[in-house]
């Protein structure tokens, strides 16, 4: 999920307001090509970046370690959503624990990787042109 | 944070998120396709999504060449095996030239149904994260395709057009339990439901249900559609690669090994119209 980690790096940095325009945008690029409803991932980015925000004015300090637990938790309510929304209910305990323990947790992991290297990124571009 | 659920800031996103989901549910519920964004996001990275496709078959044909050639040799051996079985077969049947007519029929789609109206699509991205392979191709209603339409290849069915846009739309597969179709056993006429399931689909196979305790139904037997639903009768879905019991209602299952490779599909043909278009859509396998 790079976008989802490359939102939870900007988001870091700025308002709320452009958190949830920015996971709003990536959402509706998403859903061009996702299997989700309609709309799903574009009102789900929207409150995932607006959250993201919010933790880190007001709970989490900036750092690489917010960004990491900021994009895992990101993540895993991200594939708990997709789940409840597309899978749960029409496959087995097996068949749904199948999903969780090979596709969506493993994305977890992924998705914490990629958020140091966004993280350092928009760090850097941040101090280039805002401070 | 109370102070900011109270600001101007948050009533802002407050209308922008509630006027996002009443404009997707406006366009699914009424509309019956994509919401205007979605369609709109889709036109402006179409482009890019071409691009970006074409370059990533040039750099997967570059490593298939060298990192296939076992599989490939393997993969050879075995279906030489299967050619020589196919032959044994058609010489132990008693009239051959039935047995010559029974393969063109599926091999000459268009030649056995000249009624198809078929649009040529590529496949431009894949959901990853969908278990049962979902896809979006390049053409759109502006290319005269609408819901439920079919989706194959030369080899067999793949699924159906779920959502509609300008210029791009999503397939959901035969992998999915939310398609179920009417099919034959091309053999024995055995009926049933073909439908997916996650269980099959990590296996990327699907289930030929609903089938009667009495049937004759046998591991390699091609099933094809019965013209049920939306599909048209008489195309190829796949072939019996094992047969169980259904723990819960004691019926008997194939599973169903489909002759399109839908992880491996660069192109597919629509059809957009055929005789009979317009049948009860067939859906919610489970």
């Amino acid at each position: 999920m790079l976008p989802l980690a490359l939102l939870v790096t900007v988001c870091m940095f700025c308002s709320e307001v452009t958190a949830a325009i920015s996971g709003l945008i990536v959402g509706i690029f998403m859903d061009t090509a996702a299997a989700t409803p309609q709309g799903f991932n574009a009102v789900t980015l929207m409150v995932l970046g607006l959250m993201a925000s919010l933790i880190v004015r007001h709970l989490f300090n900036n750092n690489l370690l917010s960004s990491l637990a900021l994009c895992s938790l990101c993540t895993v309510a991200y594939y708990l959503l997709r789940w409840i929304v597309c899978l749960a209910f029409s496959a087995s305990l097996t068949e749904n624990l199948t999903y969780l323990m090979q596709t969506a947790f493993p994305s977890v992991i992924y998705t914490a990787i990629f958020a140091v290297p966004f993280y350092y990124l928009e760090r850097a571009l941040y101090n280039k042109f805002y401070k | 944070m109370r102070f900011f659920l109270r600001s101007r800031q948050f009533k802002i996103i407050l209308s922008i998120f509630c006027a996002v989901v009443l404009l997707t549910v406006t366009a699914v519920i009424i509309g019956k396709r994509m919401s205007p964004q979605t369609d709109i996001a889709a036109a402006i990275a179409a482009p890019f999504r071409n691009l970006f496709t074409n370059v990533s078959n040039v750099v997967t044909d570059f490593f298939d060449s060298y990192n296939n050639g076992s599989k490939l040799s393997l993969e050879n051996a075995e279906l030489k095996s299967e050619i020589d079985a196919l032959r044994q077969k058609v010489a132990d049947y008693e009239e051959i030239t039935e047995q010559n007519s029974f393969y063109k029929d599926y091999l000459g789609i268009k030649e056995s149904h000249p009624d198809f109206v078929f649009t040529d699509a590529t496949l431009i991205s894949r959901d990853q994260d969908d278990p049962y392979g979902s896809f979006t191709i390049n053409k759109g209603s502006a290319s005269g395709i609408s819901k439920y339409d079919p989706v194959i290849t030369d080899a067999g069915i793949v699924g159906y057009i779920t959502e509609v846009g300008l210029i791009s739309c999503k397939v959901t597969t035969i992998l999915s339990p939310d398609i179920t179709l009417g099919a034959l056993d091309n053999r024995t006429h055995d009926s049933g439901i073909v439908t997916g399931a996650l269980s099959f689909a990590n296996k990327n196979l699907c289930q030929f249900a609903n089938l009667s305790r009495s049937c004759n139904v046998a591991v390699g037997d091609y099933v094809i559609t019965s013209g049920e639903g939306i599909f048209p009768e008489g195309l190829l879905i796949g072939s019996v690669y094992n047969i169980g019991i259904d723990e819960n209602n004691n019926s008997i299952y194939a599973e169903i090994k489909p002759f399109a490779e839908i992880s491996e599909l660069r192109s597919v043909m629509v059809i957009t119209s055929f005789e009979g278009q317009g049948g009860i859509s067939v859906e919610g396998g489970k």
